[in-house]
């Protein structure tokens, strides 16, 4: 489970200071496959990287299977984001130098698993995707959809209980959106993944078991509330 | 592939940038080359310098006055030169209180043999076989039997004769009685030694004899003493000592004598030193610079690295590794070309140092191993240091905002 508490980002501009989020408290339950819609700027990214561990908040607390993860150190930080959390990013975080196959694996590099176990899983997970023919291709030889799918792969490597999805299809064309978006609904399902979806989508983010609304920084529809 | 490692990662960045990742381990390998050589030959000379100290056994050298430098180049370098004293210093010398040994040379006029097809140019020494330290401590091999002061002469390991073997000076007959055992130096390797009183008699006997030319030298005449001190006594004291009780004489420490040396060849190869440690620096920096802008080009997969568990440790190591790996290929190319180099032009060095007038003896395997060794920690010192700074900045990133600006 996913609880935020009087989550606040203010990021100094020059002499300005930015309230980009603003007391956000939310509830995600385990499962729940959960979207958040809003404009360019109304904090969506923002609040999705405070959530995964990736920029600290200003004021306010995350909770992920109850730990405060911001009260965590570096070490403890990064393992949870490697253990628990699954990212997929708005543009191509493929590493260019690796393979399909070795940028799925590349989690297993930071964690404790049996690297032997990972390379089978990675395996798995590129199948899962549909890409068992493209392991050995590299970021530059595939396609942008392609690139997304083993942007999924590497998310799900780990075994994360929570994925945070970024914007996971705007540079896609809508048939190779509305596969992936099918993808990451079986993965819910078969997986037992909690998901956090951040897209400017209408139609992609009703898919959700629940749609959250953004606007300025705050929460401004939760069907929950 | 079973695991992507960290230094997987950081080889595969490395082919990424390869004319970069070339020019650098280029620029590494001179450095250390440089230093490697540089080192290797001041091992040699230093090591000459040692074993020259031990070889001698003495503490105090006394020559003629004026004559300080002739000495100096007869022992350092084993090159001819011709200057006489008086024999009374050596009863002076010992008269003194601290002296526990004082045996004269004699340095006389090269005698040249043929053998084969070049002509090899010897030193010959008169020693003074009863009060001597410094020949006789130091045979290898002799015939059986005591020396014969007539006819025994006693030879540098170099010089191509063999114990029990006749050998000719100045038209006479001598026997090889010892050969003293090889040092690469050249006063001990090629010179031949004779007996002082025998020599005193050659002279005269070339001075008789027609058809060969004289040997210069009258009886008495001797051209240095070494001495040797007590182990308590105060050398520079006794030197002082010497000087004022007898006039027209020099007196030399051993040791600021063979460390005179030393600060020749500095002051001859010490700029090579010096390049080395500019292009250390140089190399040092310009990796940092590099790594900075390395680090700045991929903010955005350092922060995925980071959004995928890679803790601010990992990322640091990340930098550091790939700095290192590439000087350490720089450090071997540069140690492996300076290696073969010198094997190349072994010859060639070793003639330059006999010219220079140094005494040099081949640092050994195990020392060249260590020379080696101490150069590639260089190597591996110049990565780490040049890439601690973007190291660090790495770790400073917050992943958020790495992803963000790599966009």
């Amino acid at each position: 489970m996913i609880v935020t508490e009087n989550l606040t980002k203010i990021y100094r501009v020059g002499d300005r200071d930015i309230e980009a989020v603003i007391d956000v408290g939310l509830r995600i339950s385990d499962n729940e496959f959960v979207s958040i819609v809003g404009h360019s700027g109304s904090g969506k990214t923002t609040l999705l990287s405070m959530i995964g561990g990736l920029t600290r908040p200003t004021k306010g607390k995350v909770f992920v299977d109850g730990i405060d993860i911001w009260s965590l150190g570096d070490k403890e930080l990064s393992k949870l984001r490697n253990e628990k959390i699954g990212f997929i990013f708005q543009f191509s975080s493929l590493i260019p130098t690796l393979t399909a196959l070795e940028n799925v694996m590349l989690p297993a590099t930071f964690s404790q698993n049996k690297k032997k176990e990972v390379a089978i899983r990675a395996e798995e997970m590129l199948d899962l995707v549909e890409l068992s023919h493209r392991i050995d291709s590299y970021p530059s030889q595939l396609s942008g959809g392609e690139q997304r799918r083993v942007a999924i792969a590497r998310a799900l490597v780990n075994k994360p209980k929570i994925i945070l999805a970024d914007e996971p299809t705007g540079d896609l064309d809508h048939e190779t959106e509305k596969d992936v978006i099918d993808l990451f609904l079986k993965i819910n399902k078969e997986f037992n993944t909690t998901f956090l979806l951040v897209t400017h989508n209408i139609e992609l983010a009703m898919k959700a078991d629940r749609k959250l609304v953004m606007d300025q920084g705050k929460i401004i529809e939760d069907p929950n509330d | 592939m079973t695991s992507v490692s960290l230094s997987y990662l950081a080889r595969r960045n490395i082919v990424r940038k390869s004319f970069r990742s070339i020019v650098l381990i280029f620029a590494v390998s001179i450095s250390v080359g440089v230093l490697f050589s540089t080192t290797l030959m001041l091992k040699s000379i230093d090591k000459g310098i040692k074993v020259e100290m031990e070889r001698l056994g003495a503490d105090l050298l006394v020559a003629p006055v004026g004559y300080e430098a002739k000495a100096r180049t007869v022992l350092v370098s084993g090159e001819p030169q011709i200057f006489y004293m008086g024999e009374e210093v050596v009863d002076k010398i010992i008269a003194i209180p601290g002296v526990v040994a004082a045996s004269p040379q004699i340095f006389m006029e090269t005698s040249s043999y043929l053998l084969c097809c070049e002509i090899l140019e010897t030193l010959l020494v008169g020693f003074d076989p009863e009060t001597d330290f410094t020949v006789t401590p130091w045979i290898e091999s002799r015939v059986d039997g005591p020396i014969d002061y007539e006819r025994d002469i006693i030879t540098g390991g170099m010089v191509a004769v063999y114990e029990g073997y006749a050998y000719y000076i100045y038209g006479q007959e001598f026997r090889v009685y010892a050969r003293l055992q090889k040092t690469g130096l050249n006063y001990f390797d090629r010179t031949i030694f004779i007996p002082r009183a025998r020599a005193y008699k050659l002279a005269q006997q070339t001075k008789e004899r027609k058809g060969v030319a004289p040997l210069k030298l009258s009886s008495g005449d001797v051209s240095i003493v070494l001495v040797r001190v007590s182990p308590n006594a105060n050398v520079t004291k006794i030197a002082e000592q010497i000087k004022r009780d007898i006039p027209d004489v020099s007196v030399l420490k051993i040791q600021d004598m063979l460390a005179n040396t030393k600060q020749i060849f500095l002051k001859l190869f010490g700029g090579l030193l010096v390049f080395s440690a500019v292009l250390w620096v140089a190399n040092t920096l310009m990796i940092s610079a590099i790594f900075s802008t390395i680090v700045s080009e991929r903010q955005r997969e350092l922060g995925i690295l980071r959004a995928i568990g890679a803790d601010r440790n990992a990322v640091f190591r990340l930098i550091i590794l790939e700095a290192v790996i590439l000087t350490s290929i720089g450090g071997i190319l540069g140690i492996a070309v300076g290696s073969i180099t010198f094997t190349i032009f072994k010859s060639h060095i070793l003639s330059s140092f006999t010219m220079l007038k140094f005494p040099y003896i081949w640092p050994s395997s195990p020392e060249i191993l260590a020379i080696g060794l101490g150069s590639f920690l260089a190597s591996l010192a110049m990565g780490i240091i040049g890439a601690l700074y973007p190291g660090f900045i790495s770790t400073k990133l917050e992943p958020y905002f790495a992803i963000r600006k790599g966009e």
